[in-house]
């Protein structure tokens, strides 16, 4: 890892989106972005405006129409499939909107799926695991099936599911969206915190308190960075 | 999907154990009504035909009754009546002699012994089967009343009609033919006949190991080119059967087994499009395609062996109630419940491999977008 060199963990230059079906509809014009490591960077703008396209670009679930994108040093642009997944597997967690856990499993069992590495032992697994979900404050709820958990608590065990396997970037889309105040704020903490264990984060919120907590704070309109 | 393939794996063993318990079934019913007759025929007749010692050498065999010629000289001469009728009719003639009538089951109903047929005689006398006599009014044909000088007209050689024959034990078209010895077919109607047999008359089961025997014994030389026409006998049409069942049992099997395929990829299909999310979130933390596929297949292969014990279990359960009720012992290969559950299982992972492709083809975004 190009650690302290002055190379950004991610370079976007001229990355752009355009969809061609059903008509062509220009997504995300050409933009230029830098993201340096062990910061947190939040993407703000109006819904609609390009903020979760641009962080699933930037976390390599979907492919730019234009431009290059270097991933620590790397041109992450026109790798394959399998590369892309390998690329996600070892360097990116995930907190998507509505947490996405799966209902009838434990808690502990989702955030282990968040370990991709397939040579790690049951026991390394179950432990690292138990680590994850005592650091988001769930240790003690660690065998409770999913789908018995509130709102919070599910949020905050896909938090632990995304940084179970210490990745360098951590991308959270919209993750206090569905939460109330109280809850939210205790989300953003714990994403905050995770700059703390390594990680880059990058939120992509309307919540302008996670604007306040940040590092850094992007703002999209229409398609286009301000 | 696991019951649907349980459902599957049941009938499909359920099937096969009846059609096998049926089999053997079958086999008892038939085990009396196997063939009590062997057939030699010669491809290259001679005049001279079958050497009375060779007969003689056959019949002597243990589970031998009688043993002689009944040859199908020709299927259709001219035959007409001079007695009532002149009525022409096309009959066969066949050549024998006393021991091929009785290997026959032939019977003289009215006049003059078969054992006249022995006689080293070429006068032109015959025998006439009883519905030919009926349709060439050689009538009266009871024994009471029968006319001594009773005549036929074989291909224009007039015949002295002997007495009337009767068959009902397999050889029925004896009651149809004109029968006559050897010498006076010879002297009569001439050539080496068209279809030359001997007729063994033996113990049910035994006609295939007399044959063996017989085609040496008959022709010590090969001149004559013997060959085994024995018909089919009870034991060849219970494995004919036998083997129609099974094939049945297979094909049923099969199709069945089609189904429960068909079942699995819908319900699997269903699963991943239900799981999407759960897909797609897999896809996007960084499972590739293969791992994705993989795990479908897995799962797939899982609920086939659960499905494939269970539905074993109960497709025994369902051939042994079954078998009870009907009395029967059951019948069942050790291994079959074993290729069952292998074939639910295989066609768990083939019915597997389209819902696999679909979750593999899972879009990483679609763990964003939903």
């Amino acid at each position: 890892m190009t650690d302290h060199d002055g190379t950004p963990l991610i370079q976007l230059r001229g990355i752009g989106l355009e969809v061609h079906s059903p008509a062509p509809t220009r997504i995300l014009h050409p933009l230029d972005l830098d993201i340096t490591r062990g910061g947190s960077v939040t993407i703000m703008g109006p819904s609609g405006a390009g903020k979760t396209t641009l962080a699933s670009i930037i976390g390599l679930l979907q492919p730019p129409s234009e431009g290059t994108y270097r991933f620590d040093g790397s041109v992450a642009t026109g790798t394959s499939l399998r590369k892309a997944a390998a690329l996600r597997a070892e360097h990116f967690g995930f907190v998507f909107q509505h947490s996405h856990l799966i209902e009838e499993r434990s808690a502990a069992a989702n955030v282990e799926l968040g370990l991709t590495d397939v040579s790690l032992s049951r026991g390394e697994r179950a432990e690292r695991g138990h680590e994850a979900l005592a650091w988001v404050g769930l240790g003690s709820i660690a065998q409770r099936r999913a789908g018995d958990l509130s709102g919070g608590e599910r949020h905050r065990v896909a938090i632990a599911r995304a940084l179970v396997k210490s990745p360098s970037v951590v991308i959270a889309d919209e993750p206090t969206a569905a939460l109330d105040q109280a809850t939210g704020q205790v989300i953003l903490e714990l994403l905050a915190g995770a700059t703390g264990r390594g990680a880059t984060v990058i939120l992509v919120t309307h919540d302008h308190r996670a604007g306040e907590m940040a590092d850094r704070v992007v703002t999209i309109t229409d398609g286009r960075l301000l | 999907m696991v019951a649907g393939i349980m459902l599957g794996v049941a009938s499909a063993l359920a099937a096969v154990v009846i059609a096998d318990t049926q089999q053997a079934q079958i086999d008892l019913r038939f085990d009396l009504q196997r063939s009590s007759v062997a057939v030699i025929r010669a491809n290259s007749p001679t005049p001279g035909g079958f050497d009375p010692d060779d007969l003689a050498a056959v019949a002597a065999l243990e589970p031998v009754v009688a043993t002689g010629e009944l040859s199908l000289w020709t299927e259709a001469a001219q035959v007409s009546g001079s007695f009532r009728s002149v009525q022409e009719r096309a009959a066969p003639i066949v050549v024998a002699d006393p021991a091929g009538i009785r290997a026959s089951g032939s019977e003289v109903v009215v006049g003059a012994s078969a054992t006249l047929l022995a006689m080293d005689s070429d006068a032109p006398i015959a025998w006439v089967g009883i519905d030919l006599a009926r349709q060439l009014g050689v009538l009266p044909y009871v024994k009471a009343s029968w006319p001594v000088d009773a005549q036929i007209v074989v291909n224009g050689v007039p015949f002295s009609v002997a007495g009337i024959i009767e068959n009902d034990k397999g050889f029925g078209y004896m009651s149809a033919a004109v029968v006559m010895s050897r010498p006076a077919v010879l002297a009569t109607l001439g050539g080496v006949g068209d279809n030359v047999r001997a007729v063994i008359d033996l113990r049910p089961g035994s006609a295939a190991a007399v044959a063996d025997y017989a085609i040496p014994a008959l022709d010590p030389t090969g001149r004559l080119h013997l060959e085994d026409v024995t018909p089919p006998d009870g034991e060849k049409l219970v494995k004919n059967v036998g083997g129609d069942l099974r094939r049945v049992g297979a094909a049923l099997g099969l199709f069945i087994g089609l189904v429960g395929m068909i079942s699995v990829a819908n319900t699997l299909l269903m699963s991943v499009h239900q799981r999407r999310r759960e897909l797609g979130l897999r896809s996007a933390i960084g499972w590739n395609r293969r791992r994705i596929g993989m795990l479908i297949l897995t799962e797939s292969a899982v609920a086939g062996l659960v499905a494939g014990t269970v539905g074993s279990a109960l497709g025994l359960a369902a051939a042994a109630i079954w078998c009870r009720t009907q009395g029967w012992e059951l019948i069942m290969a050790p291994t079959l419940p074993l290729l069952v559950i292998g074939g639910g299982v295989a066609a768990s992972l083939v019915g597997g491999i389209l819902p696999a492709y679909r979750a593999a083809s899972t879009s990483p975004l679609t763990a964003m977008r939903t």
